[in-house]
C-alpha cells in the first residue's frame, strides 16, 4: 500500500461527451412519449367527438332507424352477459388447471407439453379462435348434442353460450397464467408449514395458498374480462348479431328472469365494427359510433381500474408478504 | 434477561460456600483439637478434608462443563472463573486445615507448650477473614472484601510475634524445639490460609468491579 | 443474605435435570436416504430420548436438516427421495405403509428456520392446526389459543392484539408464533431447524430459553449451525458429517471431551 500511486479522485470520473449525453437523453424520453402520445391523441378523439352522444337514452334505449338514431343499451347489456358467462366457464377450468400446473404437476414431459399448449394458445390470432368456435362448439359439440339429447336445433347454431365458450377459451391463457404466477408468489414455507401441522395436500391448497393467491387470480381474471370484453372476432361467427330487437332473456321455470343462453345477442365492439364497414349510411352512424367506443373503452378502464384496485388491496391484506 | 444457566451459575455458587463452610469448619476443629488437646476433632478434620477433596473435583467439573455448555461472558465469565479459583483457594486451606491438625495431633501427645499470645485470638482472626471473605463473595460485598484485606496485617503480625517467641524460647530451652517448631508451623499455617483469605477477597472486588486490586494492596 | 448453615446431609447435584432415566421416544435403525442416486443418508442408527433436547450439529450439507425431516416424513413432498431403515416413534415404524402421515405429523411437529406464519391473525395462525381438524368450537379454540402462546411465551405480547395480523409481529415474536401454533395441535415432538439462525440475539435467547422451559413436556430435536447454541439447550448431541452419524452422547460430554477426533475438530473451530 505504501508504494500506491496517489489518486486524485477526480481522475476516477470518466469525462463525458456532453452533447451525446444530451442527444440520448432527448431521445429516450422523445420514445417514452410516443405511447403516452398516441393514448392520449385517441382518448382525445374518442372523448372530444363521443362525450356529446352519451345521454341516458343512448344508454337505456335500443337502436332505432337503421343504427341512425337511438341508443346502445342491447350491446351494453349483450357485453356484460356474454363476459359473465365466459368468466364462469373460463375461471373454474383455469385456476384448476394451474393448481394442476404449480401443485401436483411433476417436472416430466406431459408438464412441459402442457405448458407449451398454454403459450401458445396465448399467440392464436383471435379471428382462429372465432373459426375454432364455429367449428368445434357449434358444429361438433352443438350438432352432435342436438342429436344425442334429441333437440332438434337448439346447440347446434350460433348463440351467447358457444360465443361465450369461444372467448372462454381465448381468455384461458390469461386466467391460467396470472393464476399461476399467484400461486407461485405464495412461498414454499407457507405450504411446508400448513404439511408439517398435519394437513392435507388439498387442505394446504384450499386454506393457505388459494387464500394467499386469491388477490392474483381475481386481478387475472378482472384482466381476462376486459379482454374478452373488448373481442369482436371470437364472436363473430359464433353468436353476435347483427341487430336484435329483443333482450337475450328468458324466464326460468318461467318465473325467474335469467339470461337466455340459447340466444343470439349484440354487442358493443361488434355493435361498433358493423356501424363502421355495414351501416346503411356510416357518416349518420358516425356520432353513435364515437360514443359506443367511448362506452366500452370506460367499460375495459374500469374494469382494469378494479383489477389494479384489487391488487393493492390484497397486497395490503397480506401485510409484509407480497402477492 | 435471566438464562436457565444462570440458575445453574447460582447453585455452583452455593456448593462453593457449602464447601467453604466445611473448610471453615476444619480449620475451627484443628486448633481447637490443640486447644481442648482432643484427638477426636483432628480426626474429623481428615474427614473433612475428604469431602472437601471431593467438593473440589465436583465443583470443578460442573465449572468446566458450564464453560463449555454456555460460553459465558463479561460478569458471567468473570463469576465462573472465580468460582473455579476459589475452590481451588478452598482446598488449599482444607489442606492447611490438615496440616494444623497434624500437628496439633504432635503437640497433644506432648506436654503443652503455650505460646505468648493467644493461638485460639489469631484463630479467630483468620476464621474471620475466611468468613468474610466468603461472605463477600456470596454477597457480592467490596466493603466487606476489602475489610478482610485491611486484617490481614494483624494476622501477620500475630505470626511474626510468633516466630520472635519461638526462636527464643528454642534458643533457651532446646528441648522444647519440636513442639516451638510444631507451634510455628501452625502459625505459618493459619497465615497462609489469611493470604488464601485475602486472595478470595481480591476476586470478589475483582469480579464485582471488573478492578484489578491483586498483588497490590489497595489505596482506595 | 445466603443463610450460614451448612445443607444437611448429601450436597444436591447440580447437573440439569437427569435426562438419562428417560425412555426411548425415537428410535432410528440403519437409515439411508437417497435423493435420486445421491445417498444422502448412511445408516444412521441412534437412539432420542423422550422429554429431552437432542441437538443435530455439523457443517452444511452433512445431512442433519434431511435426518431431521424424515423423523416427521416431511422428505415426503421431495420428488425422488427414497428411505430405507426404520424409524419408530414409540415403537411403531413411521415408514409402515399403514401409517397416516398427516396424524405422524400432528405428533411430530416442525418448527421452520425462517419464521413462517400465515397472513393471518394471531389468533387464526395458532387455530389453523386444531380447526384442520375439525374444531370450531369457539370457546375450545380460544382456550387452545391461548393456552399454546403461554405455553410459547407469547401471550403476554399479543394478548392485546389476536386478531390483528401476524405479519406486523416482530421476527422473534413470529418464531415464537410458529412455536406456538406447532403445540396447539398437541404434539408430542417438536423438531426444529435451525429456530433462531435469522433471529437477532435476543429473540435467540428467548427462543432458547423457550427450548429449555418446552422440554420439559416434549421431546425436542433441534438442527443448529450455532454449536454454542447446541451446548446451551440440549441434553443429547449427535454431530453429523458427510450423511454420516459421527458421534453422539450427552452434549456435556461432547463440548468438553468428545470421543472422536472429528467430533473434536469440528467443535473447536479446527475443521477442515
Amino acid at each position: 500500500m505504501s508504494h500506491a500511486i496517489p489518486l486524485r479522485i477526480s481522475q476516477l470520473i470518466k469525462p463525458r461527451t456532453r452533447l451525446e449525453e444530451i442527444f440520448l437523453d432527448i431521445l429516450v424520453r422523445i420514445f417514452a412519449l410516443i405511447p403516452i402520445g398516441a393514448l392520449s391523441f385517441i382518448m382525445f378523439k374518442i372523448i372530444q367527438k363521443g362525450a356529446g352522444v352519451i345521454t341516458w337514452e343512448f344508454l337505456t334505449q335500443p337502436p332505432l332507424d337503421g343504427m341512425t338514431h337511438g341508443g346502445i343499451f342491447p350491446c351494453i347489456f349483450g357485453t356484460f352477459a356474454i363476459t359473465l358467462l365466459m368468466i364462469l366457464m373460463a375461471l373454474p377450468l383455469g385456476v384448476a388447471a394451474a393448481i394442476y400446473l404449480v401443485e401436483f404437476a411433476g417436472p416430466g414431459l406431459f408438464f412441459r407439453i402442457t405448458r407449451a399448449a398454454v403459450n401458445n394458445l396465448a399467440g392464436v390470432p383471435s379471428i382462429v379462435f372465432g373459426l375454432f368456435g364455429v367449428g368445434f362448439f357449434i358444429l361438433f359439440v352443438g350438432r352432435n348434442l342436438d342429436k344425442v339429447l334429441q333437440t332438434g336445433l337448439l346447440f347446434g347454431q350460433p348463440c351467447m353460450l358457444w360465443a361465450a365458450a369461444t372467448l372462454a377459451v381465448l381468455v384461458l391463457p390469461v386466467i391460467i397464467v396470472s393464476t399461476e404466477e399467484a400461486l407461485n408468489a405464495v412461498p414454499q414455507s407457507q405450504r411446508a408449514a400448513s404439511l408439517a401441522l398435519g394437513a392435507t395436500k388439498w387442505q394446504t391448497i384450499w386454506r393457505v395458498v388459494l387464500p394467499q393467491a386469491r388477490g392474483g387470480i381475481l386481478t387475472g381474471a378482472i384482466l381476462s374480462i376486459s379482454r374478452g370484453a373488448g373481442e369482436t372476432a371470437p364472436i363473430l361467427f359464433t353468436g353476435c348479431a347483427y341487430f336484435l330487437p329483443r333482450l337475450p332473456v328468458t324466464k326460468l321455470f318461467g318465473v325467474i328472469p335469467m339470461i337466455n343462453p340459447f340466444d343470439q345477442f349484440m354487442e358493443l365492439s361488434y355493435h361498433i365494427f358493423i356501424m363502421a364497414t355495414q351501416s346503411l349510411d356510416a357518416v349518420k352512424t358516425l356520432p353513435i359510433q364515437y360514443g359506443t367506443t367511448l362506452v366500452l373503452i370506460a367499460m375495459t378502464f374500469l374494469l382494469n381500474l378494479a383489477a389494479i384496485s384489487f391488487r393493492v388491496h390484497f397486497r395490503k391484506k397480506m401485510g409484509t408478504v407480497s402477492v | 434477561m435471566e438464562r436457565h444457566f444462570h440458575e445453574e451459575f447460582k447453585a455452583l455458587r452455593e456448593k462453593l460456600f457449602q464447601m467453604g463452610l466445611l473448610v471453615e469448619g476444619a480449620i475451627e476443629k484443628a486448633v481447637e483439637a490443640l486447644l481442648k488437646r482432643s484427638p477426636e476433632l483432628t480426626e474429623q478434620v481428615f474427614e473433612d478434608e475428604k469431602l472437601i477433596n471431593q467438593l473440589e473435583i465436583e465443583i470443578d467439573e460442573k465449572g468446566h462443563s458450564l464453560f463449555a455448555l454456555s460460553q459465558p461472558v463479561a460478569s458471567d465469565l468473570r463469576l465462573l472463573t472465580m468460582i473455579l479459583k476459589i475452590n481451588t483457594d478452598l482446598e488449599r486451606m482444607g489442606d492447611h486445615a490438615v496440616n494444623i491438625a497434624q500437628k496439633s495431633q504432635v503437640l497433644i501427645g506432648g506436654t503443652f507448650l503455650k505460646p505468648s499470645f493467644s493461638l485460639e485470638a489469631m484463630t479467630n482472626d483468620v476464621q474471620k477473614m475466611v468468613r468474610n471473605a466468603l461472605d463477600s463473595f456470596m454477597n457480592e460485598n467490596v466493603d466487606l472484601a476489602r475489610k478482610v484485606l485491611s486484617s490481614d496485617d494483624v494476622v501477620d503480625r500475630y505470626n511474626d510475634t510468633l516466630y520472635t517467641d519461638m526462636t527464643e524460647l528454642m534458643q533457651k530451652d532446646p528441648s522444647k524445639v519440636q513442639q516451638a517448631l510444631s507451634l510455628v508451623m501452625i502459625g505459618h499455617n493459619l497465615e497462609r490460609i489469611a493470604d488464601l483469605a485475602n486472595n478470595i477477597a481480591e476476586d470478589t472486588i475483582y469480579l464485582k468491579q471488573g478492578k484489578e486490586v491483586r498483588h497490590h494492596f489497595e489505596t482506595t | 443474605m445466603i443463610a450460614r448453615t451448612l445443607a444437611g446431609g448429601a450436597l444436591a447435584d447440580l447437573d440439569r435435570d437427569d435426562v438419562a432415566q428417560n425412555p426411548v421416544k425415537i428410535s432410528v435403525h440403519d437409515l439411508n436416504m437417497y435423493y435420486g442416486n445421491v445417498r444422502a443418508l448412511h445408516g444412521i442408527t441412534m437412539d432420542i430420548k423422550e422429554r429431552a433436547v437432542t441437538a443435530l450439529i455439523g457443517p452444511s450439507g452433512c445431512g442433519k436438516s434431511t435426518f431431521l425431516r424424515t423423523l416427521n416424513r416431511m422428505n415426503d413432498t421431495i420428488p425422488g427421495a427414497r428411505i430405507e431403515g426404520i424409524v419408530t416413534i414409540d415403537g411403531v415404524n413411521i415408514y409402515a405403509p399403514d401409517v397416516n402421515v398427516a396424524a405422524l405429523r400432528r405428533m411430530v411437529g416442525m418448527v421452520f428456520q425462517k419464521q413462517n406464519p400465515f397472513p393471518k391473525s394471531v389468533f387464526d395462525n395458532v387455530a389453523y392446526g386444531p380447526r384442520l381438524h375439525g374444531i370450531t368450537d369457539r370457546a375450545f379454540l380460544e382456550h387452545r389459543v391461548e393456552e399454546s402462546l403461554k405455553k410459547s411465551a407469547l401471550w403476554d405480547e399479543v394478548k392485546d392484539r389476536l386478531h390483528t395480523s401476524a405479519m406486523q409481529l416482530s421476527g422473534g415474536q413470529q418464531q415464537r408464533l410458529c412455536i406456538a401454533r406447532v403445540l396447539a395441535v398437541n404434539p408430542e415432538i417438536i423438531l426444529m431447524d435451525e429456530p433462531a439462525s435469522a433471529l437477532d440475539p435476543l429473540s435467540t435467547a428467548k427462543i432458547e430459553e423457550l427450548i429449555h422451559q418446552l422440554r420439559k413436556h416434549y421431546t425436542i430435536v433441534i438442527v443448529t449451525h450455532n454449536m454454542q447454541q447446541a451446548a446451551r439447550v440440549s441434553d443429547y448431541t449427535a454431530y453429523f458429517y458427510m450423511g454420516s452419524l459421527v458421534e453422539f452422547g450427552e452434549t456435556k460430554g461432547i463440548f468438553t471431551n468428545p470421543e472422536k477426533k472429528e467430533t473434536e475438530d469440528y467443535i473447536t473451530g479446527r475443521f477442515g
